[in-house]
């Protein structure tokens, strides 16, 4: 099986320590033994590079910034030659980490070499067999014949191409300020000054008609050095008082490199980049404000928002005062002198008023006359523009313009400590304007658009011309130009091989002639061929189409996607590997940062003190380095699934521990569970066999990391341990797992289908924040929240239905659980061993419940109780609605049953009186009857003659009118004429 | 610098850029003694605005500020939580600022090159709105992205044509032709592909610009604009004659073949979000080519450092040449000397775009 290797391990760099060094101040340890130390870790590094910046986290100990990095020699080179039976003495190689053994020790700047006591040299002698091997390793060191400081005294130095070899005599001649002067690289001309201490500094001098302006300042700039180089010296004794004794029990003998500080800068042997680094930045430094101020003039918002860097104490040097005359002219301030230490941004006339304040280096200032100066800013200006573009396509210089003065800018918060004096009083260091401008600078206006300020006649031939091959219609490059790429087919077939896709005939260019004849001797034999060719044809185009097919679909981007991501891949490690290549390494680790397989050297302070005292070199101490936002603490997001094989289930909020990533730490779980609308409903507990979604507080991790949970990690335990794992899925700053609310109220009012609800809420606002909120009774009519009713907490809602009084209404919601942001980091590695393996930290509740006896009553509704036996059922009696029976069929329609026969009353025994009685009483009934219909149907027979003698009225009366009406007509109409009637 | 770990800055200068930086990074800023010494210290309302709008887009940021503290968005919007579709409001084409037009010409498509997608981003300007007056609608969507690739950008191509948009509010639409014809006039000396559009608003102020884009055969865009000043207030001094429209015309294109002149892959306001794409790649080698840099860029790259971490190394950038007779061909008339930037990116990872 094909192991990928961790995704964890191959974005984040990392280095097992395999030596610690504390370097606390013994002083400082003495009178407190628990104070926080200055511990220095060394190691390769592994994983990705190492950045000088990364934020680190120790597992077992904690998050650090590192104070320093730097790289060490591999302390256990490979060796050079592979093929070899056996090591002989000299050539061995011990590394053993954290054991000590080996003898010599590596720092930084210094070499450490075990000798065993201090009479060991003597010792070896007597005992010459014992410690053969170690001899043969320091005797080139013992018996070394120069000091170092003799051998850099010899040595010799070429600070710039065209310059002279300096060497350390040239100093002693130089002792007495004979400035030297010599080209620089640039071609400027640059005047070394000597001072006391050795130290070369170096300005521009232009061939102005300036001499007199220079040697005035000469004496002055001497007096400022020397009176800097005493305050510098001051500074180095007391680094070297800082500079923490080594901790050896044996005696040990110090070989110290030198440490080319800036000090001591041009005069060391090994001139490395640092010192170089600085070497330029001097004599740059006046270039750097000229490009600084024409950088401001030419966009005509000054760029630089430094504050204006004061070191009031060191006096103002020549190139200070130049300085300040340059950022009289521009707003901005230049800061670049910081190995110059000597620089003074303020204005002339600020200088005038610094006077009384210093105590030298005044008078000499003083007849700095206005003409001189305002040549100095004419010439400066003028150089500067000329040179912007240029010195911008210098790339070296912009590099250190962008990226050298953020330096500088810290130093401006010391400030306030340098103008004090004495407590009470300060020095009255900027002048208001000075510090205004400087405010301006700082609050200009914040616009990404680039105007050019001083827009060039294009119409001009030469500026014209400029880019004009910028555009299509000019020069192309070489390699897309259309005369290279037609050479390029020139060599290979201009005329070369063509097909005639009709005939499928190849064509080469060398046989074009001979195709000629062959063409015309095909035409004689074309009959025989003719059935031949045919085949071939088909052939030949089936062949063509496959070929078309292919090129489209089959062979289409030369293999597949995986192939090209592949590739892609490896084209681009090649370049990261190349891309730094040819650098060395001070400045490779400054792109790169500290490649894997470098021997780094991390220098942390403030590192608790336990991690001294209780270190175990059996237990590993890895310093984990962090991507940029993974210092921060949030809620993420996990999913979860409990171990099958842990006994126990886990409990929502009890704590776990982690391991994520670097770092173990103990934390509060909550568990839940992703439902379909995407809400994460809390559960109680992490399901079994299931994946569980869980969030809970802790350092923001990149999405898809790996980890491990464990709920103790005390002693040996008879289960298994591991107690779930899971992925992390998100990073967030707010909980999102919700719970389950009911809010329960009573109908205080109902008409219809409108109920007036108390007890749902306290208040109206409260109301407000729900009008509209769906709520239901337990019985499932549904309705809505209408508006609140007085203040009391009432509100209207309507139904879909009429409710009861009896009935409960329910609105249900979710509330966002609170979560607590407990994290606690598992530091073992500052536990005494004892207590390493013992370490618990939250106890889970039924852990605290267990050891303080608590028992939780159960709510009685919860409990389960024995069910009684059910009343039996009776069904009410059907009833069929009239209007429903009508439209039954026949067979469904309930039968109308013959009643029931009447009960025999009492008979009745008459006599015949009664009898006698009775019939007479029936006769004169059936008399009557016969009476009433006699007199019914006479009645019926008058009304039929009367209706009949109405009738005849009303006919006769109708008859009568018609007559009438004739008659009326007539005279009318003989009266006034036809018409007139109508 | 850092005080107690926090990086703490002084002015209101850079604001938008250590915001977006310390909002992508999740590192505090703390910025003291923004216009300490003027008239009416503290922010500005747009910047609180601006900080506003960063609230919405961030998960979890707290802001403190006893005083109470547009374009720089673009930066963060591919590593937000969800997708964003943002309806801003306000001036759109102003004087100082990348207008919407530059926007939309330059900024969007290097993030769509690297944000990319169906729906990748986009900006659409639905009304103009010219100063002072305002009254501009613009809606802005971008999809997330989790992590960005590493890539190397060393051919700008030459330029293949010209286009752009000739902008008027409430002027005479001859306006515009005119401001175009004179612009014209310079690029047809250069190249014959030249066309604009003229958008004849009606916003609440009246106004008038131009706004020139040039599209290079390898997918550079170079955009510049000029424009009307804010009536009232001519050249920054009351009662100073008002531009013409042929001036406008005219320096529009000068800019535009000044932005020629100093190339690269991108143009002057697209070149810190390039920046920003390449420091926040995986940890691979990205490299692009660019002209000279600009007092905004460098201020970025200093903030880059300061955030990430991240050191760019500067070169020169030399054009390959076939080797054989090199002697005697001159060098390419190609404007400013370019710079290729490259650098290791810091890996970076959107941690807040969720998994489900």
């Amino acid at each position: 099986m094909k192991f990928r290797p961790l995704t964890w391990r191959t974005t984040h760099p990392f280095v097992i320590v395999d030596r610690y060094e504390d370097i606390t101040n013994p002083e400082t340890l003495r009178t407190n033994s628990k104070c926080d130390r200055n511990v220095v870790l060394y190691g390769y590094v592994r994983g990705i590079p190492f950045h000088q910046f990364q934020p680190v986290h120790i597992p077992g100990c904690g998050d650090y910034k590192l104070k320093d990095i730097s790289f060490l020699p591999d302390p256990c080179p490979l060796p050079e030659h592979m093929k070899k039976r056996a090591l002989n003495a000299k050539e061995r190689l011990t590394y053993a980490p954290l054991s000590g053994v080996g003898g010599v020790v590596y720092d930084k700047d210094a070499v450490y070499i075990d000798l065993g006591g201090s009479h060991h040299g003597n010792k070896n002698k007597n005992i010459a067999n014992e410690s053969e091997d170690e001899d043969d390793v320091f005797q080139p060191l013992l018996d070394l014949q120069k000091t170092t400081d003799e051998k850099q005294a010899q040595s010799q130095i070429q600070l710039f191409p065209q310059s002279k070899f300096i060497g350390n005599d040239d100093f002693n001649e130089e002792q007495g300020d004979n400035p030297e002067i010599f080209k620089d690289g640039s071609g400027r001309t640059v005047e070394t000054v000597k001072d006391s201490t050795g130290r070369i500094r170096r300005r521009p001098i232009f061939s102005d008609g300036l001499e007199d302006e220079d040697s005035n300042d000469d004496d002055e700039e001497s007096e400022s050095d020397e009176s800097m180089s005493d305050e510098e010296e001051s500074e180095e004794d007391v680094s070297n008082e800082m500079e923490p004794p080594r901790k050896k029990t044996k005696s040990t003998s110090h070989v110290k490199e030198d440490t080319h500080k800036s000090s001591s800068g041009s005069d060391s042997e090994d001139y490395d980049l640092d010192a170089d680094l600085k070497e330029v930045q001097k004599t740059q430094a006046v270039q750097d404000s000229q490009i600084e101020s024409l950088l401001t003039n030419r966009t005509e918002t000054s760029t630089p928002h430094r504050t204006p860097h004061l070191k009031n104490n060191s006096s103002s040097s020549v190139t200070a005062k130049l300085q300040g005359l340059l950022e009289k002219i521009s707003t901005s301030t230049s800061q670049q002198l910081k190995t110059n230490d000597t620089h003074d941004m303020s204005d002339e006339k600020e200088l005038s008023e610094n006077k009384p304040d210093e105590d030298d280096s005044d008078e000499d200032d003083t007849d700095g006359d206005e003409d001189v100066k305002a040549q100095y800013r004419k010439m400066m200006l003028k150089q500067a523009s000329s040179d912007f573009y240029k010195s911008q396509s210098t790339v070296s210089f912009l590099r250190k313009f962008i990226y050298t003065d953020l330096k500088e800018e810290e130093d401006s918060s010391s400030e306030e400590d340098d103008n004090n004096i004495g407590g009470l009083f300060y020095k009255v260091s900027q002048s208001k304007s000075s510090k205004h401008l400087s405010q301006t600078a700082m609050d200009e206006v914040d616009t990404s658009r680039y105007i050019p300020p001083a827009l060039r006649d294009w119409s001009k031939d030469e500026v014209f011309n400029s880019i004009k091959d910028c555009f299509v219609t000019g020069e192309w490059k070489e390699s897309e130009n259309a005369q290279t790429l037609l050479k390029m087919d020139d060599d290979g077939d201009i005329f070369g091989d063509f097909e005639d896709l009709e005939s499928g005939k190849k064509f080469t260019a060398d046989s074009a002639e001979a195709n000629k004849e062959e063409i015309d001797e095909n035409i004689v034999p074309q009959h025989e061929d003719k059935e031949k060719s045919a085949k071939e044809k088909l052939i030949e185009k089936k062949r063509r189409l496959k070929e078309m097919f292919d090129a489209e679909y089959d062979e289409k981007g030369n293999g597949d996607h995986f192939d090209s991501l592949k590739a892609e891949m490896s084209q681009q490690a090649q370049l990261n590997r190349a891309e730094f290549e040819g650098l060395d390494d001070e400045a490779r680790v400054q792109y790169e940062g500290y490649r894997p397989g470098m021997y780094v050297r991390m220098e942390f302070d403030k590192f608790p003190c336990e991690f001294i005292t209780n270190f175990n070199a059996s237990y590993p101490v890895i310093v984990g380095g962090l991507l940029e936002n993974e210092s921060n603490m949030g809620f993420i997001r996990i999913r979860i699934k409990l171990h099958r094989w842990y006994p126990k289930i886990l409990k929502n909020r009890d704590p776990l521990i982690l391991s994520l990533g670097w770092r173990r730490f103990q934390t509060l779980m909550y568990y839940a569970k992703r439902e379909d609308n995407f809400r994460m409903r809390s559960l109680k507990y992490a399901r079994k066999y299931m994946h569980v979604e869980a969030m809970c507080w802790g350092p923001i991790t990149a999405i898809n990391t790996g980890f491990v949970a464990l709920q103790n990690i005390t002693d040996r335990v008879p289960e298994f341990r591991i107690a779930a794992n899971g992925v992390v899925l998100e990073a967030d700053q707010s909980c999102k797992i919700v719970k389950k609310l009911k809010l329960m109220g009573t109908p205080e009012k109902i008409l219809k289908k409108t109920a007036f609800i108390k007890d749902m809420f306290h208040s109206d606002t409260e109301i407000a924040k729900f009008e509209g909120a769906k709520i239901e009774t337990q019985s499932g009519i549904r309705g809505i929240i209408k508006k609140f009713q007085g203040d009391r907490g009432h509100f209207r809602a309507t139904f879909e239905d009429v409710i009861k009084m009896s009935d409960v209404i329910i609105l249900k919601t979710w509330v966002p659980l609170e979560m607590a942001k407990h994290c606690f980091p598992v530091r073992t590695l500052l536990l005494p061993p004892s207590e390493k393996a013992a370490w618990q930290g939250m106890k889970t509740v039924a852990q605290v419940k267990k050891n303080k006896g608590i028992k939780n009553l159960a709510n009685p509704d919860s409990l389960y109780t024995p069910i009684t036996k059910r009343r039996e059922y009776v069904p009410l009696p059907l009833k069929v609605p009239k209007e429903l029976q009508k439209a039954l069929p026949y067979s469904e329609k309930p039968k109308i049953t013959p009643k029931a026969a009447k009960e025999q009353r009492v008979i009745v025994v008459k006599d015949p009186k009664e009898i006698e009685m009775d019939s007479f009483m029936k006769r004169l009934k059936t008399m009557m009857e016969d009476k009433i219909q006699k007199e019914e149907k006479e009645k019926e027979e008058r009304r039929k003659k009367f209706q009949k003698d109405i009738d005849d009225r009303e006919h006769m009366r109708q008859v009568r009118e018609k007559r009438k009406k004739a008659a009326a007509c007539r005279i009318k109409s003989k009266k006034y004429g036809k018409k007139d009637i109508v | 610098m850092e005080v107690g770990g926090v990086l703490t800055y002084e002015g209101s200068k850079c604001l938008r850029q250590r915001l977006i930086l310390s909002t992508l990074s999740g590192k505090p800023v703390r910025i003291r003694n923004i216009r300490a010494k003027a008239d009416d210290p503290g922010l500005k309302d747009y910047e609180v605005s601006f900080i506003r709008l960063l609230d919405c887009l961030n998960n979890g940021s707290s802001i403190e500020g006893h005083r109470v503290l547009s374009g720089a968005t673009v930066h963060a919007c591919p590593f937000c939580k969800t997708p964003i579709s943002i309806t801003l409001t306000g001036i759109t084409n102003n004087e100082l600022d990348p207008t919407v037009d530059m926007i939309c010409a330059s900024l969007v498509p290097v993030l769509r090159r690297f944000v990319g997608g169906d729906d990748g981003p986009s900006v659409k300007c639905v009304r103009r709105g010219m100063s002072p007056g305002g009254g501009g609608r613009v809606v802005f969507t971008c999809p997330v992205r989790r992590s960005l690739t590493a890539f190397q950008w060393m051919d700008s191509g030459q330029i293949k044509r010209i286009r752009g948009v000739a902008y008027t509010s409430r002027v005479t639409p001859t306006v515009a032709n005119r401001m175009l014809d004179a612009a014209k006039g310079m690029f047809l000396k250069f190249l014959t592909d030249v066309y604009f559009t003229v958008d004849n608003a009606k916003a609440v102020s009246p106004g008038f610009g131009l706004c020139a884009v040039a599209e290079s055969n390898k997918g550079t865009i170079v955009c510049a604009e000029a424009m009307s000043h804010t009536p009232g207030q001519e050249g920054g001094v009351a009662g100073a004659a008002a531009s013409t429209p042929e001036e406008i015309g005219e320096k529009a294109a000068s800019r535009l073949l000044e932005e020629i002149w100093r190339g690269g892959c991108v143009d002057a306001i697209a070149q810190p979000l390039l920046l920003t794409f390449m420091a926040l790649a995986p940890t691979d080698v990205s490299k692009a080519v660019l002209g000279p840099l600009t007092p905004y860029t460098m201020h970025f790259l200093r903030h880059l450092r300061d955030f990430f971490h991240v050191t760019f190394k500067i070169d020169e950038h030399k054009e390959e040449r076939i080797a054989e007779d090199d002697s005697s061909l001159p060098e390419r008339r190609t404007g400013a000397a370019k710079l290729v930037l490259t650098c290791i990116g810091v890996g970076y990872s959107n941690i807040g775009k969720g998994q489900i």
